[in-house]
């Protein structure tokens, strides 16, 4: 039998299937967009293109869609024109669900089942139709919660794998809550008059006017954390995050996707690290007496550099290395932890225990276990000055800011979304548009005398606006000053997200840049520590890590 | 002229992080200061009529922060006939995130909608507002009322207005069909919120009142259907700035006798004007006003003039007025914005004709997933009807989203084509 495939909560499914159909969920994840992207526009939420994308490449011949948003009715309005489906139907669901929209949802229905009874060449079959509904539950044991925008099979699969508790998908389609009609209700239009109250009654989502029944979903007494779920481009449920971060009492973590497993490496790191602070005990699990004699290894793998920290038993650092990365993370942390042993005149006996961390931890084959740098970063920071609540970490290839509670636990963290600008990578590129090097970028903006506005968030064009200012004759330091203030508006704006308070203290790579320090002091009206340490601070909470593996 | 909006600009933001009701003082006076430069010196090629629509909507934007007691916040297709009866002045959401830009001081309230969570992908112009209301430069409305009508983003900031003003909030909810249940549908609701709106103010809004200001409405639209047809062979000069005051004239204001007088100075000055020559564009979506290169090719130039823009036309509609529910409400329904994109584009290929234009500019402002979803079906559609059309990928209001210099090449090379197809030299 063929799929008839469907996206929104709202959709009519019991119906469809009282008519003949087999209804599925579509949550396909496509490798690119590139058909999708011929025939509508790469800003379009990577959902809505994953669905011109399937139908395009002939996975789906049967679609029933809502009208829940612009993105879906113009994912419409493009596999009408291109889509070669055998059955399309777009329903037009209102967005309350007075007496009145009832009516009215309920000729909708009556049209969907005259278009689909012709398509199936079936009739309305009352047994199915009570049939098809499923029984519908709530937790009974602690759990964690993906809400939001809906997330994609491969995705949820991946959190599921990654989090210490059960993990409910209750995002977009997913929440769905249709109770079985009640008994004696017979015949067609009795049953749809019904039915369009039940569908419109539903436990709401964003686009309905009245969204205040969502709470149910996140004041759940078993309820123990909460991922947080956006599509890039979907604007419903950023509205919703804006809120969950000033009310939810458990901890919650802000993940966003293209609905493409591409970007899987970054948010790797954060579920893990999401992982990490829910069930930091983890950690201790497992502890066992080490062979070596006493020294603790933490390798921080970054896509710019390595860093190597390695620590006596009384917590004294014996060697630091720092070297860049080069083409493999694996070949990268060989030579740095060499150069680290020979530094502290030590040999791999010598070990006791080695944790990594950073991009390339799961690459590298010395570990004993691999920790995200979020968590890492935490406990060196805790570690170098125990003061420090709010970590803020500028490296090559992101930005992140971590909150800290006294003992060096992740509070809560967020990091920036596969853009360069504001990190170091960001900084690199403009220095070598104004020929400069590193060292000299960090202090050329000091002495600025005009306050420009490098406005272009986005790398590329804050380059070409760069070189239109040097065009103009503006001082490198001022086009440097604007700069830092660029990247410092992106940082500042990243510990709002997460309310981020004093003590701060600034680490990565990025630290070492006075003018981009002083600009992010400025903004936060607080001081910013840089310990000495900064660079290493990765390694450094890794080989804490080590340590607490030797019982 | 430049440096002292971004100075301005300058000022609001920051008087805002100290004292947002300074700020707000002084943003009002900013803006008198502008309505009586436009009243006095509105530019050598302004005509009376784009002086009128500037002037009309300068005042609009001042009522709100003078008097924001007597001020209803509206989505920019809500009818605002109703409003007009009690004399509340409408209070536009989207007007003041484009006014803001204008005054160069949108990236400070940019910057904290998006700290506050907000998606960067989100509508500026509604961006915008929200981080201006969230820091205090916005005042607190009577009430809030708005459509469902083309943009998702009218569900969430209303919402999240109403929430952080703690004011009353009227939806009326738009079906996408456009068709005669449809029309039935929205009019018991607009009739639900006359009945909010006297709640409210406890002010009466009789039938006859308002038959009248949408009598006057059906006028102003006809007026200015009849003055597109004319324009067809004359030359107008204009900017892009002037085609946004004209859509305000012709949404939050119409029905104003203000509004009505505009459309009947925009028909007294086609006897006088030149005959057509040049590039004639027609122009889908809001303008981005603000990019400097792109204003040097489109305005007060003979050569290349924006003859149109589809945000003043989209809801043009025969109604009877003695029935103004109805009238309001098919004016909503019947959107060239409700329904599939290609209505939309059909209205667009129409107008194009009507105005004898030669090309199409189709603007994908950032985050407008309507038109961005429909630009390729665009391009299509149009082109298969012997227009040629651009799609130019921009940002009405935030400058922070760049590329003005590739906007600019674009439409260059966009003009340059047309011209050689009229057989210009190039």
């Amino acid at each position: 039998m063929s799929t008839t495939w469907y996206i929104c909560k709202y959709t009519p499914v019991e119906l469809l299937e009282a008519l003949g159909g087999d209804c599925q969920v579509l949550d396909y994840m496509p490798e690119n967009f590139d058909l999708s992207d011929e025939v509508s526009h790469p800003n379009l939420c990577g959902f809505g293109k994953a669905v011109i994308e399937a139908c395009m490449e002939g996975k789906v011949k049967e679609l029933v869609l809502v009208n829940c948003c612009d993105t879906i009715r113009s994912a419409y309005d493009v596999l009408l024109a291109h889509g070669k489906l055998e059955f399309l139907f777009m329903l037009d669901m209102l967005h309350c669900g007075d007496s009145c929209a009832r009516e009215k949802t309920k000729r909708e229905l009556l049209r969907l089942a005259e278009a689909y009874a012709a398509y199936k060449g079936t009739q309305f079959q009352p047994q199915r139709f009570r049939e098809a509904f499923c029984p519908v539950s709530r937790p009974s044991e602690p759990y964690l919660s993906v809400l939001g925008g809906r997330v994609g099979e491969g995705l949820f699969k991946q959190i599921e794998q990654t989090m210490p508790l059960p993990v409910r998908n209750d995002t977009c389609v997913h929440n769905r809550s249709v109770c079985p009609p009640p008994d004696g209700l017979d015949g067609l239009d009795a049953l749809m008059e019904w039915y369009a109250g039940e569908l419109l009654g539903q436990l709401p989502c964003m686009r309905m006017t009245d969204a205040a029944g969502r709470k149910r979903l996140y004041q759940d007494p078993h309820l123990q954390g909460v991922i947080y779920h956006t599509v890039k481009f979907c604007d419903y449920y950023g509205f919703e995050y804006s809120q969950l971060r000033r009310e939810l009492s458990v901890p919650m973590l802000k993940v966003e996707s293209d609905y493409t497993l591409q970007s899987s490496g970054q948010l790797r790191t954060r579920l893990e690290a999401f992982a990490e602070s829910l069930a930091p005990q983890d950690q201790r699990k497992g502890r066992k007496h080490m062979s070596g004699n006493g020294y603790y290894v933490g390798i921080d793998s970054g896509s710019t550099s390595t860093d190597v920290a390695i620590l006596d038993k009384d917590k004294h650092i014996v060697a630091q290395v720092i070297l860049p990365t080069g083409a493999g993370a694996a070949a990268g942390a060989e030579r740095a932890l060499e150069q680290a042993l020979e530094q502290a005149g030590l040999k791999m006996e010598d070990i006791s225990a080695t944790v990594t961390t950073g991009y390339g931890r799961s690459a590298i084959q010395q570990g004993d276990k691999s920790i995200t740098e979020i968590t890492c970063h935490a406990k060196g920071a805790h570690f170098l000055d125990p003061e420090v609540r709010t970590i803020i970490d500028i490296g090559g290839q992101d930005s992140k800011v971590i909150r800290v509670d006294e003992q060096g636990n992740v509070v809560n963290f967020v990091m920036n979304d596969k853009c360069a600008a504001g990190t170091g990578r960001f900084l690199e590129l403009m220095a070598r548009t104004l020929e400069l090097s590193m060292d000299e970028m960090s202090t050329a903006g000091l002495n600025w005398k005009e306050d420009i506005t490098i406005s272009s968030m986005c790398t590329v064009f804050a380059e070409s606006e760069v070189v239109s200012l040097i065009a103009q004759n503006k001082s490198r330091a001022d086009i440097i000053h604007g700069l830092n203030e660029s990247v410092a508006s992106k940082t500042y704006a990243l510990c709002r997200r997460i309310g981020g308070e004093p003590v701060y203290m600034m680490t990565g790579g990025v630290s070492k840049n006075q003018g981009v320090a002083q600009a992010i002091q400025r903004k936060l009206g607080a001081e910013l520590r840089i310990s000495d340490q900064a660079q290493l601070n990765g390694a450094l909470g890794a080989a804490l890590f080590a340590m607490e593996l030797d019982g | 002229m430049g440096d002292i909006v971004t100075l301005f600009g300058e000022m609001v933001q920051k008087a805002c992080r100290k004292d947002p009701l300074a700020a707000r003082r002084l943003l009002r006076f900013g803006y008198q200061a502008k309505k009586l430069q436009l009243m006095a010196m509105p530019g050598r090629h302004t005509t009376k009529a784009a002086q009128m629509a500037a002037v009309q909507t300068m005042a609009s934007m001042i009522a709100p922060l003078a008097h924001p007691e007597r001020a209803a916040m509206v989505s920019l297709f809500l009818p605002c006939e109703p409003l007009q009866v009690v004399g509340l002045h409408p209070y536009s959401c989207e007007g003041f995130g484009c006014f803001l830009a204008g005054t160069q001081a949108e990236q400070e309230f940019l910057h904290y909608a998006e700290s506050e969570g907000l998606p960067e992908t989100f509508c500026s112009y509604h961006k915008i507002f929200i981080g201006a209301a969230e820091k205090g430069l916005m005042p607190k409305p009577r009430f809030i009322l708005n459509t469902t009508l083309a943009c998702d983003a009218n569900l969430l900031t209303f919402r999240r207005m109403a929430e952080h003003f703690q004011v009353p909030q009227f939806v009326v909810d738009v079906p996408y069909e456009p068709n005669e249940d449809g029309v039935r549908y929205v009019a018991d609701q607009l009739r639900e919120m006359v009945r909010f709106v006297e709640k409210q103010t406890g002010q009466q809004i009789p039938d006859d009142r308002l038959s009248e200001a949408v009598a006057r409405s059906q006028r102003s639209m006809d007026q200015f259907d009849r003055y597109m047809t004319l324009r067809a062979d004359k030359k107008i000069l204009g900017e892009l700035t002037g085609e946004m005051f004209s859509a305000f004239a012709l949404h939050t204001l119409l029905g104003t006798p203000e509004t009505e007088a505009y459309t009947s100075q925009c028909l007294k000055e086609i006897p006088g004007a030149q005959p057509a020559s040049g590039v004639r564009l027609l122009w889908m979506h809001t303008t981005p006003f603000w990019v400097e290169p792109l204003r040097q090719v489109t305005d007060f130039n003979p050569d290349v003039q924006v003859v149109a823009c589809d945000m003043c036309f989209e809801g043009f509609v025969k109604a009877v007025p003695s029935n103004p529910y109805d009238a309001m409400a098919r004016r909503v329904v019947y959107s060239a914005f409700n329904g599939p994109v290609t209505r939309r584009i059909q209205r667009g290929i129409e107008a194009a004709r009507q105005v004898k234009a030669d090309g199409v500019v189709w603007f994908c402002h950032w985050g407008c997933k309507h038109t961005l979803g429909g630009a390729q079906l665009a391009k299509e559609q149009f082109e298969a009807a012997g227009l040629p059309c651009l799609v130019l990928d921009g940002d009405g209001c935030d400058r922070s989203h760049g590329g003005e210099g590739q906007l600019a090449t674009r439409m260059d090379a966009f003009v340059e084509m047309l011209r050689a197809e009229r057989g210009e030299v190039v």
